[in-house]
């Protein structure tokens, strides 16, 4: 894991470290089973293209759990994630699978973020960022704001 | 049924609660699907090294639709009457969550859904959306606020 960060070494403007994903259908399989989402939107084309879209789409919760890896990495072990939230303003079409495990060619999305304020409350340490998911084309669809505690050098 | 009619009917309805057993497997799980390889979630080993002294969940693990097994009986309710008012197309609007406590292996958390609030907006092309927000706090087995989340569901006509 990356070194730890304190609250200390970030300012207002200070990026979050970026985070690359590629969405595939194979993932929104896993997705649908690890937390149990069924909707037909997320595996069945037919389905998708009957609720107005092109195709499958990835699930909103997906690109929110990958905010919150965003953070949790940055942050380190010793930082704690207070409040996370998103909207899901663009839709995201997964790529293909090429065979088992290799996914086709195709876009990749950037989850990211910039400290907007550094404060202090009682003894904690807090940053609050502005993060959001990037399509391939630099479209922002996950738009979001994540409250972290940082440790601090004291 | 009017948003206004909407908002009246449902806004303060609680649901019942749902149980969710925690354990290594279903962490793990979780943790691979979302491509998220902190070994915090999935080394056993390295998580009893640091500061948590053991296996942790991811933030937001707990929420919706995750390990709920269904969508609860609350929100079924709220859409299906949010798209038989005349807007039949759902999607998820967004989340907010509160993360208050480490959820780990062995908990058995309890969630509580509440509807929080019915809204409408027109988008750029004239329709009307309707967004319906759902609450619901998760507690662990020893009583615990283990998190919140404040779940939007969005509805549009055709």
């Amino acid at each position: 894991m990356a070194e730890q960060l304190y609250w200390e070494d970030v300012q207002e403007g200070t990026e979050v470290t970026p985070l690359s994903k590629i969405a595939t259908t194979e993932m929104l399989v896993r997705w649908a089973t690890a937390g149990l989402d069924f909707n037909p939107l997320h595996y069945e084309d037919a389905n998708a293209k009957s609720q107005g879209q092109a195709g499958v789409i990835v699930h909103g919760q997906l690109k929110r759990a990958w905010l919150v890896q965003l953070m949790t990495d940055w942050i380190g072990e010793q930082g704690a994630l207070k409040r996370l939230s998103c909207s899901f303003r663009g839709t995201d079409t997964p790529r293909g699978m090429a065979m088992i495990g290799i996914p086709k060619e195709g876009e990749t999305w950037w989850c990211k973020g910039s400290v907007n304020k550094k404060y202090t409350e009682g003894t904690d340490h807090l940053v609050e960022c502005e993060i959001w998911v990037e399509n391939g084309q630099g479209t922002k669809t996950t738009p979001g704001s994540a409250v972290a505690i940082l440790p601090s050098k004291g | 049924m009017t948003v206004e009619e909407l908002k009246e009917k449902y806004v303060g309805m609680e649901g019942e609660s749902m149980q969710m057993e925690v354990d290594n497997s279903n962490i793990k799980m979780y943790a691979q699907a979302v491509g998220d390889l902190n070994p915090l979630f999935i080394d056993d080993e390295y998580a009893a090294k640091s500061r948590y002294s053991g296996l942790v969940a991811p933030p937001g693990f707990w929420g919706w639709p995750s390990k709920i097994g269904a969508l609860p009986a609350l929100m079924m309710e709220f859409i299906g009457g949010i798209m038989g008012a005349g807007y039949p197309i759902l999607l998820d609007g967004g989340v907010d969550m509160e993360f208050e406590r480490p959820v780990r292996p062995g908990d058995k958390l309890t969630g509580t859904p509440k509807i929080e609030d019915v809204a409408s907006r027109t988008n750029k092309s004239g329709k009307t959306m309707v967004f319906g927000t759902i609450g619901t706090t998760y507690v662990n087995q020893k009583g615990e606020v283990v998190g919140k989340t404040h779940n939007t569901l969005m509805c549009l006509s055709l």
